[in-house]
């Protein structure tokens, strides 16, 4: 998943890029308003966590002229205040939820997820699709009660393509979500992805999960559609 | 309980009640005695009769009188008495039921005749008047008479009458009075009712004031004259209050607010250090001192700043040479201003002089300096001056500012105000020109921000009269941990 954090404290941006990048997130960074407003203009993020007290321009402006624009993606709104005109203020310009700073940062991821659920429409943190269930939140892949062992980049890719079970999805835009901007992915890292995580998620008795769309991308679906 | 009203209705009361009281005294009085002259008149009428006919004979003392001319003096039942006396104590003649030493005589003139109470013979009460006189002799022949023969004469008559006409007065005026009495404390109590309702009113509308309502203000409007000072003053204070009570309030809100991200940056580095053990390393040891470090900072520096606002701080005069002073802070910053390209000219006479607290001073004009020297472009050029206007030394700060707009001048001086609207910067709080501002409101200075022409200038201003002379103090620059 990508995440856009617009943060302009150097400390606390290092903090949740790492905490976030360590939990298999792809993060871009923007320390003002400015670049962060453009940055999600251009790109097509799961979740923006956008600080308020920004400089050149503050997140409420970055919020409003985000959705001015109609950019839909879900915004967490960091800040230091608290009182509820403030928090009133915020959610009515368009931002998906408020979190009041200091906060854990297990509270910050477990928010982020709960923007993924909704943006696709799933309440659960458990994923289910045929025999395989992805737990998002401890971040392991089971094939009914045996877990899976996955490496980062391909929980990612996997809970990526369960997140939008029937969808075809492109090989750039697998990339985007699952590399931040300071990342250089490497050629044809998404296909070898693909491949060792069908390896992986399907035994040759069981059928496939994973579909290639020749020339568009991949599928993920119970049925072979 | 000392009350205005309790005083009032004392002292209205008292003051009527004796007024009341006083005149119905002094009109019985005044009554008694004219009741008293007027029988005394008339007894004195009577002893005039009697020294009318009484004549010196040759031998004797003659008085001549009929019973139709005294008839009451020889009554069986007498109103009237009488007695002559001769010098010697001897009696010449008297009412015929008079018994002896009926009366211990007193004597004055006509003019001016002794009058006094008794008891008559028969035990009613009575009045005398006694009066010396020589009587005339009745003849041609004036050989016997003797000019030095001062027969004493005291007629006395019944006073009942008088008596029953002042106790009737007495009643009257009694019951007048207390009539009066009780009339004038209800009207005294219902008037001050009346009359004290509008502070009442200003005591229950004070009772709803506490530091939750302090927008309440005091009405103005229907009230006495005499109130409208009072409620205006309290209004104004109100204001004042009020405005405390914001700033308090505000600053408390800026202090938890200012301590949160640092706080977060806190969490969020030990978090990650505690999660990953492997990612901790130099640079989060010195993320974590640096965030601690500026938690410091942020304290301390909005302490100095309530020290200064509630003038904790003590200063002394002192006449400050400003060009030397402007001198070492352009040494010190020296190496800042080269690296930005920034140009300070410095133009003031030698011999000028600041008067006032020594660290006061400092301070506002190394926060002013730090602040033109931070936000001047690069190439540009800081101007201080300082001028004399009025007897007063005037310090000036003027640099070009590309961000600044109009509006922001009203807001400069307010704590936390970063034009760029962050609140992440390591060095710079938002404090330092608050903290210039209280130090010269404490001291008794203008300081004073103008924006023209893309030029900020920052005036700082000598008092109108010298301030008063206070210990001196300690202040630290604000802008740097």
């Amino acid at each position: 998943m990508k995440v856009l954090l617009v943060e302009d404290s150097p400390r606390l941006s290092r903090s949740i890029a790492t905490y976030l990048r360590r939990s298999n997130y792809a993060v871009d960074q923007a320390d003002n308003g400015r670049d962060g407003l453009n940055l999600a203009r251009s790109g097509d993020y799961d979740a923006i966590v956008l600080d308020i007290m920004l400089p050149e321009m503050d997140g409420l402006t970055v919020l409003d002229r985000l959705r001015e624009s109609r950019c839909d993606s879900h915004v967490l709104l960091l800040t230091a205040k608290d009182t509820v005109p403030d928090r009133v203020r915020g959610l009515d310009l368009g931002a998906d939820d408020y979190l009041v700073k200091p906060f854990a940062l297990e509270e910050l991821i477990a928010r982020i997820r709960a923007l993924f659920r909704r943006k696709h429409g799933r309440k659960q943190a458990r994923l289910s699709v045929a025999y395989l269930q992805l737990d998002t939140v401890r971040q392991v892949a089971y094939r009914g009660d045996d877990p899976v062992p996955l490496t980062p980049r391909e929980f990612a890719v996997l809970e990526y393509l369960m997140m939008r079970e029937g969808r075809v999805l492109s090989r750039s835009e697998i990339e985007d979500h699952i590399y931040d901007f300071a990342a250089e992915p490497m050629s044809n890292v998404v296909d070898s992805t693909i491949c060792s995580l069908r390896k992986k998620i399907t035994p040759p008795e069981l059928p496939p999960l994973i579909h290639t769309r020749r020339g568009v991308g991949y599928v993920f679906s119970e049925e072979r559609l | 309980m000392n009350s205005i009203r309790r005083r009032l209705a004392t002292g209205l009361l008292l003051g009527l009640l004796l007024l009341v009281g006083g005149g119905a005294v002094a009109l019985y009085g005044f009554m008694s005695s004219a009741l008293y002259n007027e029988l005394d008149d008339r007894l004195l009428v009577e002893a005039r009769a009697i020294t009318t006919v009484t004549k010196q004979e040759r031998t004797y003392i003659a008085v001549g009188y009929t019973d139709d001319r005294i008839v009451d003096f020889d009554d069986k039942t007498p109103t009237r008495y009488y007695q002559l006396w001769y010098p010697d104590g001897l009696t010449v003649q008297r009412s015929k039921f008079l018994p002896d030493r009926w009366i211990k005589p007193q004597f004055g003139s006509f003019e001016q005749p002794r009058a006094w109470n008794t008891k008559l013979p028969d035990g009613k009460p009575g009045r005398a008047v006694g009066v010396t006189f020589v009587p005339d002799v009745d003849s041609i022949d004036r050989r016997h008479y003797d000019p030095n023969l001062n027969l004493g004469l005291v007629v006395a008559g019944d006073r009942s009458n008088l008596e029953r006409t002042l106790s009737f007065l007495r009643v009257s005026l009694l019951g007048g009075v207390s009539t009066i009495a009780v009339a004038i404390i209800a009207l005294v109590l219902w008037v001050l009712r009346r009359s004290l309702r509008p502070l009442n009113e200003l005591a229950m509308r004070a009772a709803e004031i506490d530091s939750d309502s302090l927008s309440v203000r005091f009405p103005s409007d229907d009230l006495p004259s005499e109130l409208q000072p009072i409620t205006a003053r309290m209004n104004h204070l109100l204001d004042r209050l009020q405005g405390s009570f914001d700033r308090e309030r505000q600053f408390s809100s800026d202090v938890a607010h200012e301590l949160r991200t640092p706080v977060a940056e806190l969490r969020a580095l030990v978090e990650v250090a505690v999660k990953w053990p492997e990612q901790v390393d130099e640079q989060l040891l010195h993320d974590l001192s640096a965030v601690a470090g500026q938690m410091e900072h942020i304290v301390t520096a909005l302490l100095v700043l309530k020290r200064s606002e509630r003038h904790e701080e003590s200063s002394s005069l002192e006449r400050i040479p400003i060009r030397p002073l402007m001198k070492e802070l352009k040494r010190i910053r020296g190496r800042r201003a080269e690296q930005r390209g920034i140009n300070v000219d410095i133009a003031i006479d030698e011999g000028r002089v600041f008067e006032g607290d020594r660290s006061a001073v400092s301070t506002i004009v190394s926060n002013l300096f730090d602040n033109a020297l931070e936000y001047t472009p690069a190439g540009g050029t800081i101007e201080i001056r300082a001028q004399e206007l009025d007897g007063r030394t005037k310090l000036v700060f003027a640099n070009p500012s590309d961000d600044l707009r109009p509006g922001d001048v009203l807001r400069i001086f307010d704590r936390f105000w970063r034009k760029s609207g962050s609140r992440i910067n390591g060095e710079h709080l938002g404090l330092g020109l608050s903290l210039c501002k209280s130090l010269a409101l404490a001291n008794g200075w203008a300081l004073s921000a103008q924006l023209q022409h893309g030029v900020i200038t920052m005036t700082l201003s000598e008092a109108e009269s010298p301030p008063s002379n206070q210990a001196r103090g300690e202040f630290q620059r604000v802008g740097e941990p």
